[in-house]
């Protein structure tokens, strides 16, 4: 991979660890995301996305730990960063929209107080001077300034999920994680929240980390995208083409866990029993900028549909 | 509707309205605006809206759970508000039964799985000794669960399972009807086709009739029989639910479409414009179900238009809406536009 990425992870592991067991839930994941570029992470609960959102920020708590592989933004080190320099690194350089964000806001203190935050701990603005940018902010998402006053629960899902936005991007960051950012919401809002992450994006020009399990939703805003699976990138490409020739038999089967608003109704089968893969292998190109996982002989011979197990059984 | 056999569960004229304000403040906010909606033996009916539009008002009126201010809940026929005016008897609430979206939070923490079926088994009709435990093994079995999972919590259970104990739960005593409030919307990717698959088999299977609570249109058309669309508390757009999604006929119905994600549409994909659609939809005033700013269409009673071949049962509610010759795809659209001009 070229190095005029702005954000390069390397073989980047995280495990869990316990008294009694240790999990991995990042395996040796490597990617890129250039700038300007929307890079999609879809998978289901548990299979490392969010995980790596929090690494890249430095958010993980113990037992959570690194424990190979490199983090570099704009060339430098992130897991190397000191106290200051990571203070300077999150929100200035790369903010996040959190999964269920809507919740994430103060109950207690109005949107203006919470905003007014961001500009005071890291450009030092007179309260004055920080309202004034909150004000734009919330015209940005288009919001009425006057909303600063209003307190979360005074505002709907669709408008405070919009204020977090504004937040996120307060500090005109050169890169956005999203993670799950509209699960919470119904398809309208939903529609119009990812409408204008597009036309922020198109104006202020950040790199999009965009983590979801809804993978239309995905093929839909992302330029480049991953599936991961069980702490491993299965396959990994632009997202048209892995929406046209999935390569992988996980990607096929997550495709298909939502059904389609076209075409013939045919009965689907869920993730359950029947797409378990004992092991992922190494990505292999199998086209231009497109790769895949080797899959297993045996995961080979349970995937082939005839062969599968019970419909969406427990997990 | 004109079928010729009694709908197991109808509602006419439903409205539920909801006081505003503060103490003696006459403001009222109107959730249901006279629901008429009609469940046939063994059909699958998913009701479609936004957040809002009182989806789950309509569930809760039905399941007497709310009040509703006025109109008519009919079973097998029978208007159960007046028979039953204050409160569901024990019989209608087995007849019909619900299944709520959260399956975290509609599981008491503190009982094992077996309490919740039992206690439902125990209030209706009571089993004992092996029968008992014949029943509880059995209603696992429906749902596709071991039956070593009735001694766990429900912290030990995933969302799935959870949501599967909760449908075992609804089955227990042997209902008729089956609400089902977003029973997906809280479980993961993995895990939903699951759940949607089981409801299928039930209606299959044991012929229970199913209304279908979701705002997800793409899940509504891949289980449901018919859709009715529901906006600010109206039922705007009903029919049968491929054709309905082939041939949206209310603009609100269109817009609900055009908002699914859809991977095939990645080129033309122009989400502001479609934003800009619903701003129009939502910000009409005097209709709830009017698609255009400058000319709100509500100025009497709501009509029902056919729309296309009538086999279909396929219905709007719109003044705007006028049958053309190739009778569907979007004869609304050039109707607002000669009004327009």
């Amino acid at each position: 991979m070229s190095s005029d990425r702005l954000l390069e992870i390397d073989n980047l592991t995280v495990q869990y660890r316990g008294d009694v067991r240790t999990t991995t839930a990042v395996d040796h994941v490597s990617f890129g995301i250039s700038p300007g570029e929307i890079f999609g992470l879809a998978g289901e609960s548990g299979c490392g996305k969010s995980t790596i959102a929090n690494t890249i920020l430095r958010l993980l708590k113990y037992p959570a730990e690194v424990a190979s592989g490199t983090i570099r933004f704009d060339g430098r080190d992130v897991l190397a960063l000191n106290g200051e320099e990571l203070r300077q690194f999150r929100w200035r350089e790369v903010a996040m929209v959190f999964q269920s964000a809507m919740n994430s806001l103060n109950p207690v203190i109005t949107i203006g107080e919470q905003m007014r935050d961001i500009f005071t701990a890291h450009l030092d603005l007179t309260r004055r001077a920080a309202d004034a940018r909150c004000a734009e902010l919330l015209e940005l998402v288009q919001i009425d300034r006057n909303r600063l006053k209003a307190f979360p629960h005074q505002l709907s899902g669709g408008m405070r999920q919009r204020v977090v936005i504004a937040m996120a991007v307060a500090l005109r960051p050169r890169m956005l994680i999203l993670d799950e950012p509209t699960t919470a919401l119904d398809v309208v809002v939903q529609q119009e929240i990812m409408a204008e992450i597009k036309a922020l994006q198109a104006e202020l020009g950040f790199s999009v980390l965009f983590i979801t399990h809804d993978m239309s939703l995905m093929v839909e805003l992302s330029h480049q995208m991953a599936v991961m699976y069980a702490g491993r990138i299965v396959e990994q490409g632009p997202a048209a083409t892995l929406h046209r020739q999935p390569a992988h038999a996980y990607t096929r089967a997550l495709m298909n866990a939502f059904p389609p608003i076209t075409g013939p109704r045919v009965p689907l089968r869920g993730l359950g029993e029947g797409v378990r893969l004992t092991r992922v292998g190494d990505l292999q190109p199998v086209g231009h900028n497109h790769w895949s996982a080797a899959v297993s002989h045996e995961d080979r011979e349970r995937l082939t549909p005839h062969a599968a197990g019970s419909e969406g059984g427990p997990r | 509707m004109t079928d010729n056999s009694t709908p197991v569960l109808e509602t006419r004229n439903l409205v539920k309205e909801y006081p505003m304000g503060g103490f003696m403040a006459r403001r009222t906010l109107r959730a249901l605006g006279g629901v008429d909606v009609s469940l046939q033996v063994g059909e699958i009916l998913a009701l479609v809206g936004e957040s809002g539009s009182g989806k789950s008002t309509l569930a809760r009126c039905v399941t007497r759970l709310e009040q509703p201010t006025s109109g008519e809940i009919l079973l097998d026929g029978v208007d159960i508000l007046t028979t039953e005016k204050w409160h569901a008897s024990r019989n209608y609430r087995r007849r019909v039964q619900m299944v709520f979206q959260d399956p975290f939070g509609s599981l008491n923490p503190v009982h094992r799985i077996s309490h919740f079926l039992e206690r439902a088994i125990h209030n209706h009709h009571p089993l004992t000794g092996s029968a008992l435990h014949e029943r509880l093994e059995e209603l696992m079995a429906t749902v596709d669960l071991d039956a070593n999972m009735l001694a766990s919590y429900p912290h030990e259970l995933s969302g799935g399972q959870r949501q599967r104990v909760a449908i075992a739960r609804a089955l227990a005593v042997n209902p008729e009807v089956i609400l089902a409030d977003e029973p997906t919307s809280m479980l993961d990717v993995s895990v939903r086709i699951g759940v949607l698959n089981l409801m299928k088999s039930l209606r299959d299977a044991k012929g229970i009739t199913m209304l279908y609570i979701t705002h997800d249109l793409a899940s509504a058309r891949y289980l449901a029989d018919r859709i009715a669309v529901m906006f600010a508390g109206e039922i705007v757009e009903e029919g049968d639910s491929m054709e309905i999604l082939a041939r949206p006929a209310h603009p609100y119905t269109e817009l609900l479409v055009s908002a699914v994600p859809d991977p095939e549409r990645t080129g033309s994909y122009d989400p502001s414009l479609r934003a800009k659609l619903r701003q129009q939809v939502l910000d009409s005033a005097d209709c709830p179900f009017d698609g255009d700013l400058d000319n709100p269409c509500s100025r009497t009673e709501p009509v029902r238009h056919r729309v296309g071949d009538s086999a279909l049962r396929h219905l709007v509610r719109c003044h705007l809406y006028r049958p053309t010759a190739a009778g569907g795809a979007n004869a609304l659209v050039p109707t607002v536009d000669e009004v327009a001009s």
